[in-house]
């Protein structure tokens, strides 16, 4: 069998620095053909040289057998390679038929006009070829992030593409979102299509592919079938040695009540009757499907979400925050889900991020700002999370996700936070620096400090929390202890509809 | 919050619009009553932000009490798309005549044209436009002749071969003719002065001081005399000329109040020495009693009534 | 030699500046004398001042459009002010003046943010609404008429000048440059070295976060947008200072230049980034390239047909810059 896409020996260069050396890989039509490596392995550089981003400094693609040279992302999509990005393209205000066909509008009456009935039609025919819940005519925003993603999913099935490269899709999915997008990925090999994939979970991998390139610091380390591999095998291959215990759980000894809640209920239903406790020196787990309702009673613990009623505790006084202010006057930290939209100011520098919240209470006479503390304690807080950059005046946009991630600890830990809130705290990061994430959230609840982590990646609430506290429409579907816990009974209390505690 | 704002908006919008409904109703005169009517007469003015304006309409209302009539003046922003609009609505209104100063010929003249044909003269005051004849009579200042009484004032005030300056404003027509008569008498005289162009002060004060600042650095303070089209200009020039310490003399032009109180200032009048008045409430008393003799008997002596301007001094100022 | 030429790409604006100078230096024998320099300065003072102010909304990602209006309404407010006491002072014309600033300033500003923070008006709509209203105002108060009769005292803070020579019996150095020079300074350390001023930059960079991170974000929009009205109010009060005179049609269109001088200045109109030193130089340019086409009798016509296509190439090149870094 021919390969559908070829890259030989590509190379890429930014500005002196080598972001890619003579990496060749085969993409064969029909198959997933996973891309696995540490943030800067040079996953997405040689993604986006394929989709036409990118020129490459050396080397060629070879498409259908042809030497191609894409300029821009529209040549490569008229030739049939199509990128669904990790953030996804929707245009909220517009009909999801619009979205499918955006750029390639249907029309009428000497194509001055949108043909919206064929379109409309035709789109719910994709939408129903692919059984998904959607409505041609409903307004994007109203969708979730997962039924967005098929959306994106419905427009590369109008394009008739023979590669698709996928940036990370089940980032924002739940389980049975995932379970649904790979119908869909089932669905394009069946039609012969070139899927490339991109993602840190190596169990996806497993599940759905076929092949495996890993990438390491530019270049290619090798290409596995997947049959023939095993996950140490993979992990040592991307790092370059083995992790033995990716999330080398600790013993946690819970102290003191540091937060409880009792019956909070949200104004608009968004979480019912949510009531539980953490403790000083405890990691909670909140799992659960996305939309469950975890991220919301964060906020509001937080004081960013109003509620109707119920009480909340810390350290055993009752308290009700009007706003963040009051929140973290309490010694609460949030890490939100979403860095880029909620959590960093993305073109600041390094140090301006990690003192925000710090701020006003480190100032000098008259409100003039102490810079040698800042940059003190920015140095201080890089060195001990070990965050790689060249330095604290670095603007964070330019750091990998997991160094972000530190920043944003960082931050929360300057400002004495005794309760952390952490939600999806690894999204996106990589295995390594998972695992140093890991260890730091073990150190600050060794400290005396408490950590409430949402996620929806099962192995990593199994992995790190003492208790998962599994949460289902709103509500609490049940509480296990860690040793008690499973995969299939944490899914089962998430997604069942039946209660069992 | 938010019912309490639609409550409110609401509110708002039906009382303004019963308010503003309410008026021409109630005192349109009743048909058929023919015995001892009432003339209505419709005014637009060129705009209520201009000082120039405000007295025409002072002019305007101290007729409307003499000749009693009764008035409705609006206000045209000089724009005259609402200029047009204006005089639809007056046509609408069934006024009996209709005044308006024209500031922009091209634009207004269908309108006009539509009242004329509904069988509602029309007059024009400050501005006319010639591209019509439905103009019944035109009451404005000469303002060529105000420009050659700057130029004659200019030509007293400098000596032989010094430098005199013109801050202009290009748009309106009644600022250019200003400057034609200037100019003509200025060049015509024996004195053989320098002329300069200060530039155009778009009828911003701060702007004619920077304006005049920049003249004077450039020309090392040596201006004997700066005419400006307007008094706004006046002003920004006074400043600037005081700021850097020349002796220019200042000729303006508009007769505003604040003109007269520099004139006779003993500080400001040692520059502010001459101003060139027109007199807008003669231009409002003028044309309302030529719409009254209109329709009184269907024709005004004359149709073109140049109120002449006139040269404010030290020694007139006062009256 | 490379750090000269990032510096260079960094600092266009100032380069360009000293290219503008140096050029009307040439043509003109005018442009580079003592008199000249100092009119430059106090010509550039008013829109310094409103430039100033918006720096801060617009690093907030904020716009204001009321600027002008502001400062017409506090210029015939303080010349109102100032006919209640014939007698004043210097010291007492100074008073008058900041007050006056201070009150139109503030109602004006408390209002903008107001609107944007409760009622949640985008700053366009709202600032264009206060800009109506308070021309409309100035027209009301005065019915059109300029504001005038005031006492020489009235003028010292806006026509004055220090260091009386024999060569130069009216002074030297304008005493609405000192006063601005101190302004803009003030608010530039305002902007730059404390906590209020990092969070106008982090609310401006991203308000979600800002919010998250305990900052009363609509206090800091509400404080932007007072101090914004504040300093256009001060524009406003020195142009009637320096005319002695109130103008209800003062500083119509001044936003525009404000506007432009700001992101000359490097000001990204999507908020989160900007200096006030930096706005000063686009402050500059404008002025020279005013002053410099003066001098040459150019027609004001030009000046406007250069300084916008300042404008759209500034940007521009800005935006080349942002987008190889």
């Amino acid at each position: 069998m021919n390969p559908c896409l070829q890259v030989k020996n590509i190379s890429k260069r930014f500005l002196g620095v080598k972001a890619l050396t003579d990496v060749s890989i085969d993409f064969y039509s029909g198959e997933m053909h996973c891309l696995l490596g540490e943030n800067g392995a040079g996953k997405s550089t040689l993604i986006k040289i394929i989709s036409g981003v990118y020129d490459a400094t050396e080397g060629e693609v070879i498409f259908n057998g042809q030497k191609v040279n894409f300029h821009n992302p529209r040549q490569a999509l008229d030739a049939g390679i199509s990128v669904i990005h990790q953030e996804l393209s929707i245009a909220n205000d517009l009909t999801v038929a619009e979205n499918i066909f955006l750029g390639a509008e249907q029309r009428q009456g000497f194509k001055m006009l949108l043909d919206r009935k064929r379109m409309n039609k035709e789109a719910q025919e994709i939408l129903d070829f692919m059984k998904v819940d959607i409505q041609a005519t409903q307004i994007a925003r109203e969708l979730t992030a997962a039924q967005q993603q098929m959306v994106e999913i419905a427009k590369v099935m109008t394009k008739k593409a023979k590669v698709v490269i996928m940036d990370e899709p089940t980032s924002s999915l739940s389980g049975h979102e995932i379970n649904a997008l790979f119908e869909q990925i089932k669905i394009l090999k069946e039609q012969n299509v070139a899927i490339i994939y991109i993602t840190h979970r190596l169990k996806e991998m497993f599940e759905m592919g076929e092949r495996v390139t890993v990438l390491r610091d530019g270049c290619k380390v090798d290409t596995f079938n997947i049959a023939d591999v095993t996950e140490k095998e993979l992990v040592a291959s991307m790092v370059g040695r083995e992790i033995q215990d990716y999330y080398n759980r600790q013993e946690h000894t819970a102290k003191e009540e540091l937060l409880r809640v009792e019956g909070l209920t949200g104004k608009k239903g968004e979480f019912k009757n949510v009531s539980f406790r953490a403790c000083a020196g405890e990691i909670i787990g909140f799992a659960g499907l996305v939309g469950a309702g975890r991220t919301e009673v964060m906020e509001a613990i937080f004081g960013a979400r109003e509620y109707s009623s119920g009480k909340i505790f810390v350290s055993g006084k009752e308290v009700v925050f009007k706003n963040p202010i009051e929140a973290i006057n309490a010694h609460i930290g949030l890490v939100t889900e979403d860095r880029r939209r909620t959590g960093l100011m993305l073109n600041a520098m390094i140090k301006n991020n990690i003192v925000l919240p710090s701020l006003t209470k480190n100032s000098k006479k008259f409100g003039f700002l102490d810079l040698k503390w800042e940059k003190e304690v920015s140095e201080d807080y890089v060195d001990k999370l070990k965050v790689r950059t060249p330095g604290i005046n670095t603007v964070i946009a330019n750091l990998s996700g997991g160094n972000q991630q530190k920043v944003i600890l960082a931050k929360w830990l300057l400002a004495n936070s005794k309760i952390l809130i952490l939600d999806e705290p690894t999204r996106g990061i990589d295995v390594n620096a998972k695992s140093e994430f890991y260890a730091l959230m073990n150190a600050f609840v060794a400290n005396g400090g408490c950590i409430i982590m949402v996620s929806s990646e099962l192995p990593e609430v199994l992995g790190n929390s003492d208790r998962i506290i599994v949460m289902r429409e709103g509500e609490i579907a049940g509480e296990l202890h860690y040793k008690d816990a499973t995969e299939q009974n944490v899914i089962e209390l998430a997604s069942l509809n039946s209660k069992n505690t | 919050m938010k019912k309490f704002l639609s409550v409110l908006l609401s509110a708002t919008l039906v009382l303004g619009l019963t308010a503003c409904g309410s008026k021409p109703a109630a005192e349109k005169p009743a048909e058929g009553d023919t015995a001892k009517k009432e003339l209505t007469l419709g005014f637009i003015v060129g705009s209520r932000e201009h000082v120039f304006y405000n007295l025409i309409e002072e002019g305007i209302m101290t007729a409307s009490k003499d000749l009693g009539f009764k008035a409705i003046v609006l206000d045209g922003e000089l724009d005259s798309n609402v200029t047009s609009d204006h005089i639809n609505n007056l046509v609408a209104q069934g006024v009996d005549a209709i005044a308006l100063s024209c500031n922009d010929p091209g634009g207004t003249t269908p309108a006009m044209e539509a009242a004329d044909k509904e069988g509602i003269p029309v007059f024009t005051f400050d501005c006319t436009s010639d591209v019509t004849d439905v103009v019944k009579c035109f009451v404005g200042t000469d303002n060529v002749e105000g420009g050659r009484l700057g130029g004659q004032e200019t030509v007293r005030l400098a000596e032989a071969g010094k430098t005199v300056g013109i801050i202009n404003f290009d748009e309106p027509q009644s600022c250019i003719d200003r400057r034609t008569g200037w100019e003509e008498v200025v060049k015509a005289s024996d004195k053989k002065l320098n002329i300069i162009d200060i530039g155009n002060y778009e009828g911003d004060a701060a702007k004619a001081e920077q304006l005049m600042s920049d003249a004077l650095s450039a020309n090392k303070n040596d201006i004997a005399v700066v005419f400006a089209v307007g008094d706004p200009a006046a002003t920004g020039a006074l400043a600037a000329i005081k700021a850097a310490g020349a002796d220019t003399k200042i000729i303006g032009f508009d007769g505003n109040p604040e003109a007269k109180a520099a004139i006779l200032d003993a500080e400001n009048g040692k520059y502010w020495v001459s101003e060139i008045s027109q007199n807008p409430i003669e231009i409002g008393k003028q044309i309302s009693k030529n719409m009254v003799d209109y329709l009184n008997n269907g024709s005004v002596t004359e149709a073109k009534i140049m109120i002449a301007p006139y040269i404010i001094t030290a020694e007139n100022a006062a009256k | 030699m490379e750090k000269l030429k990032a510096w260079l790409k960094k600092n266009m604006v100032i380069v360009f500046l000293i290219g503008l100078c140096i050029g009307f230096g040439v043509t003109t024998d005018t442009f580079f004398t003592t008199k000249n320099v100092m009119n430059l300065t106090s010509q550039m003072a008013i829109n310094a001042l409103l430039a100033t102010g918006l720096t801060y909304v617009i690093i907030l990602g904020g716009i204001d459009i009321s600027v002008g209006s502001v400062a017409a309404l506090a210029g015939v407010f303080s010349a109102m002010v100032g006919l209640m006491f014939p007698n004043m002072s210097v010291f007492m014309s100074i008073i008058i003046l900041i007050v006056s600033s201070l009150i139109i300033g503030g109602i004006c500003g408390f209002f903008n943010g107001i609107m944007i923070t409760k009622f949640k008006v985008v700053p366009m709509i709202t600032t264009l609404a206060t800009m109506t209203i308070a021309r409309g105002v100035t027209y009301i108060v005065t019915g059109g008429t300029a504001v005038f009769g005031l006492p020489t005292q009235f003028s010292w803070l806006g026509a004055g000048r220090l260091l009386v020579t024999d060569s130069h019996p009216n002074g030297i150095i304008p005493i609405i440059t000192l006063f601005t020079i101190i302004v803009v300074a003030l608010m530039h350390i305002l902007l730059s070295k404390t906590v209020f001023g990092r969070h106008v930059y982090a609310t401006g960079s991203n308000l979600q976060v800002a919010h998250l991170s305990g900052i009363n974000t609509n206090r800091v929009i509400l404080k932007s947008h007072i101090l914004c009205s504040i300093m256009a109010a001060l524009g406003g009060v020195l142009v009637a200072s320096k005319l002695q005179n109130g103008q209800p049609g003062a500083c119509e269109g001044y936003e525009m230049y404000a506007i432009a001088s700001t992101v000359l200045g490097g000001t990204s109109l999507a908020g989160g980034s900007g200096s006030v030193a930096r706005a000063m130089f686009g402050v500059a340019i404008i002025a020279v390239i005013n002053n410099g086409m003066n001098l040459l009798s150019i027609s004001s016509y030009w000046q406007k047909v250069v300084i916008g296509s300042i404008i759209l190439l500034a940007v521009i090149f800005d935006m080349s810059q942002k987008k190889k870094a």
